[in-house]
């Protein structure tokens, strides 16, 4: 039935129906299928990380219960990071056995043994797992920064509670998973910007990008980047998110950007 | 102090959807499950609408990255009208891109058949493949699209339109259209390999 002389000089009807029951019935390569499920964990990672500083960030403008704002950025924040790191460390079991050394790319998670990146980092599909509160991970930086809250709402996270989170050794420690180290850059640099202290969130950022230039977070990088520009009132500031919202209008970090953009625009900094 | 987890839960309750902070672990699962239902379609949609058969496969992925980074804006049930709306974008897309460049080779199956050595069966299911994508090939883009819809994905007449964002009327003729059209391209083709047998 598939012979090909058959389609070229048979009935057009016929033939016409018996092509289009062929291609009802194809299907796509279980490698194509496998590949993209490794991209996209390794993207909805990063969407989800993105996703919750949106909403944090998106989080006092509505102001329900005054008693519950202060607390709520706080609790956002620990929330944020926490699905982040449960998370990320499904992500850095399942791509261990695959980033040995040298830095992460999505390629690389790409490249990933399938039955481990997908058996590992993703949940059943209807069964997403719970979160789990880990005490050890109680004091994890809040993923929205205090540089675009409203002062009156949002008071900055207590610095006890943020030096409780990964040190620079975490993140220089060589023995940890290169996406661990990552993780621990930004947070690290987003420490330090929640502190009030641009000029060393600079710092570790650009520790960062030597040793990740082209790593998994780097849209995260280049978000944060923004910020602390911002912070810094750097002259540059318009100049880097307008950059930042052309590379990656889609990344759901761009509405974070353009929110905070927008607020130092009306805030009277000039473009 | 930190409350548990449920209490934090019940203090974003009243945020917006699309300000609630959203678990990692739901995104994977959701994305994952996007891919695992509907990938064979995607799939087989791009290939059906001329994307060449080296990049279907990335194409694909794109589709679902592109879905998964927008995943607050796809709604539950939702999904496959979603995704057939960014995979026939793209694939235009790629069309217009590839012919603006001067790449598109005529006629432009798209093989999209694993290029590993395969049986006698398999190399001819290739070919008649081949064959039904030469045929496609020769409808207009707007024709091409609904007819594969409905045709080979057997999509209604109101998803279609509901994918395609026009009225169902419009789906209706140019199905119509497309049938006719397909079915003399069919008989073209077949009279051009008999002239060169």
């Amino acid at each position: 039935m598939t012979n090909p002389n058959a389609f070229w000089s048979g009935d057009a009807d016929e033939v016409g129906e018996q092509l289009l029951h062929l291609a009802r019935r194809e299907r796509a390569p279980n490698a194509a299928r496998e590949r993209a499920l490794s991209r996209v964990a390794a993207v909805s990672l990063s969407a989800a990380v993105a996703t919750t500083a949106n909403a944090a960030s998106a989080a006092p403008a509505l102001g329900h219960a005054a008693g519950l704002l202060g607390l709520k950025w706080l609790a956002i924040g620990l929330g944020a990071a926490l699905v982040s790191l449960t998370a990320i460390d499904q992500l850095q079991r399942a791509l261990t056995p695959a980033a040995g050394h040298g830095a992460p790319s999505t390629a690389g998670v790409a490249a990933a043994p399938v039955e481990h990146s997908v058996a590992q980092v993703w949940p059943a599909a209807d069964v997403a797992p719970p979160v789990v509160v880990a005490p050890t991970v109680v004091a994890v930086v809040p993923t929205a920064p205090p540089v675009i809250v409203p002062k009156t709402e949002a008071p900055a996270p207590k610095a006890e509670a943020l030096d409780a989170g990964p040190s620079a050794a975490a993140f220089e420690a060589p023995n940890r998973s290169p996406l661990a180290r990552e993780v621990a850059a930004l947070r690290q640099a987003r420490t330090a910007l929640a502190l009030g202290k641009p000029g060393p969130a600079l710092e570790t950022l650009a520790a960062y990008h030597r040793e990740f230039p082209e790593g998994i977070l780097s849209t995260e990088e280049a978000a944060l980047r923004v910020e602390i520009a911002f912070a810094m009132a750097d002259a540059n500031a318009f100049e880097l998110s307008r950059r930042f919202l052309a590379e990656h209008a889609t990344s759901p970090l761009a509405a974070r950007v353009r929110a905070l953009t927008g607020a130092k625009s009306a805030s009277g900094i000039k473009p | 102090m930190i409350r548990p987890m449920g209490d934090l839960d019940l203090a974003l309750h009243n945020l917006p959807a699309s300000a609630a902070p959203v678990s990692a672990a739901a995104v994977a699962g959701r994305a994952r499950a996007l891919v695992l239902e509907h990938f064979d379609f995607i799939w087989r949609l791009l290939c059906r609408l001329g994307v060449p058969g080296p990049d279907v496969d990335d194409t694909a992925q794109q589709v679902f990255i592109i879905a998964t980074q927008r995943l607050a804006d796809v709604p539950l049930g939702g999904e496959r009208t979603f995704l057939y709306g960014v995979a026939l974008r793209t694939a235009a897309t790629l069309r217009r891109n590839l012919r603006r460049r001067a790449r598109w080779v005529e006629p432009g199956p798209a093989d999209c058949a694993s290029s590993e050595p395969t049986p006698h069966e398999e190399l001819e299911r290739r070919q008649a493949l081949q064959f039904l994508d030469e045929v496609l090939h020769r409808l207009e883009d707007d024709l091409r699209e609904v007819f594969v819809l409905c045709e080979i994905e057997e999509l209604t007449a109101p998803q279609v339109a509901a994918i395609v964002q026009v009225p169902v009327g419009t789906v209706a003729s140019r199905l119509r259209r497309a049938r006719q059209e397909f079915g003399q391209q069919l008989r073209r083709l077949q009279a051009e390999r008999a002239r060169v047998r």
